[in-house]
C-alpha cells in the first residue's frame, strides 16, 4: 500500500474499523444454507471436535502419549508370567542334534474335529542342541524336533514328536501352566 | 462471553446457538468489507452469504494460526474475489456507473468527504478499478499478491490501480462542477 498518497491515505483511514449491522434478512437467508443439525453430545463426537480445535502440538502430543501407552501396556503383557518358558535339547541318538528346527503345536479343543492341532510357534535349534520358546501361554502343546536338510543327522534321524517312541503311539501332551518347563526330546532313527 | 476456541469447537459440534453467535460477532466488520467490494447492498449481502457459508464449511480446516478474525475477514475478501472473477466478465472495463453518483457528495476537498460519500465513490467504480483498489489502498496487498490473487500480472494491477485514482479524481472533478454551476444559476 502507497502511504503517502492522498487518495489511499484518506479511504484507509476512513476505513478502518468500519462496521455496518447488516440487515436481519442476511442472518434468515444464511440459517436456511448453513447445516444446522442438532449437536451430537456423545463421547466421540466430542473427541473429534476436540482434536480438531487443538493446535497441531498438542494433537502430536497426544499421539505420541497414546502410542508410548501402547508400547508399555504390551511389553507389560509379554513379560506377566502369564507366560511361560519351554526348553530343552533334541538328541540323535548319542549326540546332540547340531541344526534343526523345535515346533509347538497347540491343541485347540474347542476347534473341530477334537484332535486337530495349529503351529504355536518355531525356535531354531543351535549348535549345542539347544531350544527355547521364551513366551508361551497356558495351554496344551505338542512338541516335534526335525532335523536340518543340511545337517548330517538328517540322513539318519527324521522328524519326531516328544516322548512318541513308534508311529503307532500318539506323542504326549505338554500341559503349560504357571511354570517353566524343560524338555529333552530324542529324535527316531529312519 | 465465549472465546475464538470454544466459539469454533461448539460450531464444529453444529450448535446452532454457536454459528448466530459466530455470524453475529464478525458479521458487522464483514458486511464493512463487503460494502466496498460490491457495487450496491444487495450484492454486498450476497458476498456475506457466501463467505459465511464458506466459514462454516470449512471451520474443521482452521489451524489456529492468527486470530480468529484474520482468517474470518481473508476468507471474506476471497469470496468478494470470487464474486469479482464471476462479474467481470458480464461487465465492461471501462464503464463508470455514473447512475450511482449522488448529488449530495460534499463538493470540498477529498479531506471533507464522509464515509458514505467515500463508500459511493468506490461503488461508482468499474469492478476492476474498485477491487484492485480495496485490495491496495485499504487492504494493504502488494501488487504481486493481488496479482496472484486476480490472475493478472504485477503491471496489470498497476495500471489499474492508477486509472482508479484517476477514475476517483474525475468523479469528484465532476461533482464538484455540479455543485459550482448550481451555486451561479442561484445566484443570478
Amino acid at each position: 500500500m502507497d502511504e503517502y498518497h492522498p487518495i489511499d491515505r484518506k479511504f484507509r483511514e476512513a476505513f478502518d474499523g468500519f462496521e455496518q449491522e447488516p440487515p436481519e434478512r442476511a442472518w434468515n437467508r444464511l440459517r436456511n444454507h448453513v447445516r444446522l443439525e442438532p449437536a451430537e453430545h456423545d463421547f466421540w463426537s466430542k473427541v473429534i471436535a476436540l482434536h480438531r480445535t487443538h493446535p497441531r502440538s498438542v494433537r502430536i502430543a497426544a499421539l505420541v502419549t497414546v502410542l508410548l501407552l501402547i508400547v508399555v501396556l504390551t511389553v507389560i503383557r509379554l513379560t506377566s508370567r502369564d507366560y511361560q518358558m519351554i526348553h530343552g535339547s533334541a538328541w540323535a541318538g548319542e549326540e546332540r542334534l547340531c541344526r534343526g528346527t523345535a515346533y509347538l503345536f497347540k491343541v485347540d479343543d474347542k476347534i473341530l474335529p477334537y484332535d486337530t492341532v495349529r503351529q504355536y510357534q518355531s525356535v531354531p535349534i543351535n549348535e549345542k542342541g539347544q531350544y527355547c520358546f521364551p513366551q508361551v501361554e497356558p495351554g496344551r502343546y505338542l512338541l516335534q524336533v526335525s532335523p536340518d536338510e543340511t545337517s548330517a543327522h538328517s540322513q539318519t534321524f527324521i522328524p519326531s514328536w516328544f516322548d512318541q517312541r513308534s508311529p503307532k503311539e500318539s506323542p504326549k501332551l505338554i500341559e503349560v501352566i504357571d511354570e517353566d518347563l524343560m524338555i529333552n526330546l530324542i529324535l527316531r532313527q529312519r | 462471553m465465549l472465546t475464538d476456541n470454544e466459539l469454533i469447537n461448539r460450531c464444529l459440534l453444529k450448535d446452532p446457538r454457536a454459528q448466530e453467535l459466530l455470524y453475529r460477532r464478525f458479521a458487522p466488520k464483514m458486511y464493512g468489507v463487503c460494502l466496498r467490494y460490491a457495487g450496491n447492498e444487495g450484492e454486498a449481502e450476497d458476498i456475506l452469504q457466501e463467505g459465511f457459508i464458506r466459514i462454516f464449511n470449512n471451520l474443521q480446516h482452521y489451524r489456529f494460526e492468527g486470530a480468529l478474525a484474520g482468517w474470518v475477514h481473508r476468507t471474506m475478501i476471497n469470496t468478494a474475489i470470487n464474486h469479482y472473477h464471476k462479474n467481470l466478465k458480464f461487465r465492461k472495463e471501462s464503464e463508470l456507473n455514473e447512475n450511482l453518483l449522488v448529488a449530495t457528495i460534499h463538493p470540498d476537498a477529498l479531506s471533507f468527504l464522509s464515509r458514505d460519500e467515500l463508500l459511493q465513490v468506490i461503488r461508482t467504480l468499474p469492478i476492476g478499478y474498485r477491487t484492485i483498489f480495496n485490495l491496495y489502498a485499504i487492504e494493504g496487498y502488494t501488487h504481486r499478491e493481488i496479482g496472484a490473487m486476480l490472475g493478472i500480472s504485477e503491471n496489470t494491477s498497476k495500471s489499474q490501480l492508477s486509472r482508479a485514482r484517476n477514475a476517483i479524481r474525475e468523479i469528484l472533478t465532476k461533482q464538484m462542477k455540479i455543485e459550482q454551476n448550481g451555486r451561479v444559476s442561484s445566484n443570478r
